[in-house]
């Protein structure tokens, strides 16, 4: 939470000479970080959400006081006293009836006044208002809102007219669900029942308190008195009706953070004093104080040695003793063990390495030396993936001319039914921030397909990203499984020896694995963008592992999604080296017509098999309905000659014909 | 033809192929390699050889046909020495791919810490309320897990781990870590993952990533966390630039710390240097503010079933994004640009 604080103000509580840029550094270092100085007056602070007793300019004078003590700048906190609450002699006017039926009340304070006048507040007032971005409204308003700003406590103003116009009771409760009240900016909420509220003797809610105040009791041009009031609620109970009802004011920020009941007092005696000088108000009952379980102090022990495990260094047992002290603790060091009583205010520090933390600060982050550690390393691989082998995936695909991307794990309604998946098999977010961004996805391939629609210049675009998908479990977390979607506009010809090459790389192939292509029939495909689809199965002697599948979408885009682990799983890091052979080979080239239904690479799988000393078949070019063949012919043992191959040759074109109605071009 | 012995042939045909010289590669190819070719003649021959010298028949035709096709290469060769190539022509690319600046960023984070001994891991994204907030000393309904923008799945919750959450940060993985070890310190882990938060803007979006860095062992301390950050800081940004650690307050470490490292701009004087006076525009006061740290909190520690009266350790995430925009003259002002998939952006990388 971010706090302003105007310089002067801060001033009249804390006593230095210290430059703003001073107090700006040190407490940075130490303390509250100072993030900026708005108009060379007003420090903006972040406080952390465990520090809710410098959540004030009283507050933050109190740590100033003590890190720039230390910084070796002179610094004080100055003492404040307020004067005694007593009624006025001729005012009497009685408190109303507070009757308490739940226990979730830790304090309560009141004093009713009367003859309010209705007076601006001072220019002062007003200006530091403006500055910490509070607008300001009439004294009697202003004066709450100021005080909850210098000393931390939040306090309200009820018009005492309408409280004992009501009956003149105060019920403290658990509210049922279901009842409707009206806050002080006009705002009708209804009860949920469970949070704290004040109702009237008619069961009328007066009151969301340490919150917000109801406007059918708040002050307005009318009132003549006033019962100044301050509660202290569970944090809980307050936290949980702030946020059920979304109503995050300034009290309810502090009052969820437990601010110290203990601070009540003061806050109540500032507020007589100035409700008396700004606006001629008179105290006309006595101060009621209910406060029914003071809880003890408690202690916190730590041993030195602890103290010194955290922070490398031996801190002097009187250097302890003097930061603590300078906190506002109780210290006693005996037997190697320290004993610290934090104030009431510092409820933050209950463990041993809380008081660790705060002799650290103090002390100087920036004091202490840095140091990389030694000892023993720990050898634990992530056992589910190899980054290794990733980075080498990635950076393959990357030179041969693939774009990485990251794109959105979250898709939209569209997309998620774009998997194949219904939409019931898909996670989905309770609070998305935007539809389009609600589905948790079981494909990287529409996200892909976006970003190619989103780059229509781009004429040849293959892109690629390793992601997790999400499949949903009956129990459970989901399945996370790393994907790697390669998605492109280019030739299937093209992609398909990419993804070759990358297997070549990965060393697949040379540990005498085989890529099947298995077509799915249309009423298999998975995906309704696809036009067809394919497992992709490697095969490792009689083992067969699925690894993927295979998809040409519309516009014959190509699309190719990888299971990160399995790819791993059959990649090798060497080849297994083959002899060179030396014998000589004989490369020709020949041409057949096919029909259009003939499977090219069956039919090359079958003029590889028509001769062990066929080495090579490949595919050349493709004219019309003509395919033109290499083979390579080479004997392991002699050169091999033409007249060896003749026969060969003529059992190709056989089988072509035959098995394949693919017919030679030209005579052999 | 008379009948020479087809060996003595082939040497000859060895000798004279060493004399061919003013003769075009094509017209060389034609006339040794060529269907009625020399050395196809001579390997003819095969069958007149009687079968004892064979095999230095064969050998020789070998030796033959390797310096029928090396002349081929250096006739080739010695044309293309007397051709004067333009030095001023264009030069052609082939079309390379990018990897994406966060996957070049996570593999810069990922050696500078497994050089010191890290092991770098990935936790689930999705994950169960007790390991994002509950085991990391955040109970429910706190007001520190406001500062965490937490998506929820809409699913049943689990009835001992909670909601199932997209995790806000990768601090899941510091009793995930512990878990997986068994609680057996030493413990250096490095996990990168994706993150998520409801919040998009210029320099926040939905989805980033986070790098946790998790040591726990007997005898680490805070100087080991400064050394850390130095060490990171120097590795990452540059020679010089610092680090430094201010309090702050994350309910699973104790003591915690915001972590900054200066401002390699302005130098970490926090002042432009063109004499104006004027602040620099990119950091607070000469440091950039990179993320949260502290020492691993003792209920952190105790739900990864490790003692904490015999182990510390010492935690730090932060988001990789922010971490890598801020590499001297990168200049990226809107993080979201990461996420858009425009090529015009990525293809810089």
């Amino acid at each position: 939470m971010n706090i302003l604080i105007p310089d002067s103000w801060l001033r009249e509580h804390l006593q230095t000479k210290a430059s703003k840029i001073d107090i700006q550094k040190y407490l940075s270092l130490s303390g509250p970080s100072v993030e900026r100085i708005y108009n060379d007056e007003v420090y903006d602070i972040e406080v952390t959400t465990n520090r809710v007793d410098s959540m004030s300019i009283r507050g933050i004078a109190r740590e100033a006081a003590t890190i720039l003590k230390r910084a070796g700048k002179d610094a004080k906190l100055k003492k404040i006293n307020f004067g005694e609450i007593k009624k006025h002699p001729s005012k009497n006017l009685p408190l109303p009836e507070i009757i308490y039926e739940t226990e979730y009340v830790h304090r309560v304070l009141a004093v009713v006044m009367t003859d309010a006048q209705h007076l601006e507040s001072p220019d002062l007032m007003k200006k530091r208002l403006t500055d910490i971005g509070v607008n300001p409204h009439e004294a009697l308003i202003d004066i709450s809102n100021y005080i909850t700003h210098e000393l931390g406590h939040p306090c309200h103003v009820f018009d005492y007219d309408q409280i004992m116009n009501r009956g003149g009771k105060i019920i403290i409760k658990e509210a049922s669900k279901g009842k409707k009240f009206v806050t002080l900016d006009e705002v009708e909420h209804e009860t949920l029942g469970g949070e704290i509220v004040f109702e009237a003797a008619n069961g009328e809610i007066i009151d969301l308190p340490a919150i917000k105040g109801t406007l059918n009791t708040s002050v307005n041009k009318n009132t003549k008195s006033i019962l100044f009031w301050i509660e202290s609620l569970d944090a809980k109970k307050v936290r949980q009706a702030s946020m059920s009802h979304a109503i995050r004011t300034v009290a309810a920020q502090l009052n969820e953070k437990n601010v110290d009941p203990h601070l009540g007092k003061e806050v109540m005696e500032y507020g007589v004093e100035l409700f008396g000088k700004l606006c001629g108000a008179k105290v006309a009952s006595d101060l009621y104080d209910y406060f029914p379980d003071q809880k003890s102090l408690k202690t916190v022990k730590v041993k030195l040695e602890i103290i010194e495990n955290y922070l490398g260094i031996k801190l002097k047992e009187s250097e302890i003793k003097e930061i603590l002290l300078d906190l506002d603790c109780l210290v006693e060091i005996k037997d190697g063990v320290v004993s610290v009583t934090p104030p009431t205010f510092r409820s933050d520090i209950q463990i041993g390495a809380d008081v660790v933390e705060e002799l650290a600060r103090i002390y100087g982050y920036h004091n202490l030396p840095s140091k990389l550690m030694s000892g023993e390393l720990s050898v634990n691989p992530d056992p589910n993936t190899n980054y290794q082998v990733e980075s080498l995936i990635k950076h393959f695909l990357a030179d041969i001319g693939w774009q990485e991307i990251y794109s959105y794990s979250l898709v939209s309604e569209q997309q998620a039914l774009d998997s194949g998946y219904q939409l019931a098999e898909h996670l989905k977010l309770a609070n998305p921030l935007k539809e389009e961004t609600t589905f948790l996805r079981r494909t990287l391939v529409p996200s892909l397909i976006e970003i190619i629609d989103g780059n229509p210049a781009v004429k040849q675009m293959s892109i690629f990203e390793l992601a997790n998908v999400y499949h949903p479990k009956k129990s459970g977390l989901p399945d996370q499984i790393l994907k790697l979607t390669l998605l492109s506009n280019r030739d299937y010809r093209q992609v398909k020896g990419d993804l070759l090459n990358l297997f070549d790389r990965l060393y697949i192939f040379s540990h005498n694995q085989e890529l099947i292509i298995n077509e799915k029939i249309n009423k298999e495909i998975q995906m309704p963008i696809a036009k067809q689809e394919a497992d992709l199965i490697i095969k490792d002697g009689k083992s067969k592992t699925k690894i993927g599948s295979l998809m040409i979408l519309e516009k014959n885009r190509v699309a190719i999604e990888l299971n990160l682990k399995e790819l791993i799983d059959i990649s090798k890091k060497y080849p297994i080296y083959k002899k060179i052979i030396k014998t000589a080979s004989i490369v020709e080239d020949l041409t057949f017509t096919l029909n259009k239904s003939t499977a090219v690479g069956d039919l090359i799988e079958a003029f590889k098999k028509v001769d062990k000393r066929i080495r090579k078949v490949e595919l050349l070019n493709i004219y019309q309905s003509n395919y033109s063949f290499s083979f390579i012919y080479q004997d392991d043992g002699v050169n091999i000659s033409n007249e060896e191959v003749e026969p060969i040759r003529q059992s190709i074109v056989k089988i072509g014909k035959d098995e394949f109605k693919a017919n030679l071009v030209g005579q052999i | 033809m008379s009948q020479q012995d087809p060996i003595k042939q082939c040497q000859d045909l060895l000798k004279q192929i060493e004399q061919e010289t003013n003769i075009k590669a094509e017209d060389l190819r034609i006339k040794y390699l060529g269907k009625s070719g020399l050395f196809k003649n001579v390997s003819a021959m095969i069958k007149d050889v009687p079968n004892d010298q064979k095999k230095l028949f064969g050998q020789t035709l070998n030796q033959l046909k390797n310096k029928i096709e090396e002349k081929l290469v250096s006739l080739e060769n010695s044309k293309q020495d007397q051709e004067k190539i333009d030095l001023t022509l264009p030069g052609k690319k082939d079309k390379v791919g990018h990897l994406h600046p966060i996957s070049q960023a996570i593999e810069e984070i990922s050696q500078i810490f497994e050089k010191i001994g890290f092991n770098r891991v990935r936790y689930p994204e999705v994950d169960f309320d007790y390991y994002v907030f509950e085991a990391l000393n955040m109970p429910k309904n706190h007001p520190a897990r406001d500062e965490w923008e937490t998506f929820f799945v809409d699913t049943k919750p689990d009835y001992k781990l909670g909601k199932m959450v997209l995790t806000t940060h990768t601090s899941n993985g510091q009793v995930r870590e512990m878990e997986r070890l068994k609680s057996k310190p030493p413990i250096r882990m490095i996990n990168v993952a994706r993150t998520y938060r409801r919040q998009s803007d210029a320099t926040h979006t939905q989805m980033f990533h986070q790098f946790e860095g998790l040591v726990v062992d007997k005898g680490i301390n805070i100087q080991n966390l400064k050394g850390t950050l130095d060490y990171f800081a120097e590795s990452f940004y540059g020679p010089g630039t610092k680090s430094r650690i201010r309090p702050f307050h994350f309910k699973f470490t104790e003591p915690s710390f915001e972590v900054d490292f200066s401002c390699h701009i302005c130098g970490g004087t926090g002042k432009r240097d063109d004499q104006s006076g004027e602040n620099c525009r990119f950091c607070k006061s000469g440091w950039h503010e990179v993320g949260g740290a502290g020492m691993v909190h003792p209920n952190v520690l105790k739900a990864g079933g490790i003692d904490p009266d015999v182990y510390t350790g010492f935690a730090f995430g932060w988001g990789v994004e922010r971490t890598y925009t801020l590499k001297k003259g990168l200049n990226i002002d809107d993080i979201r640009l990461f996420y858009s998939g425009n090529l015009e952006f990525l293809e810089q990388f």
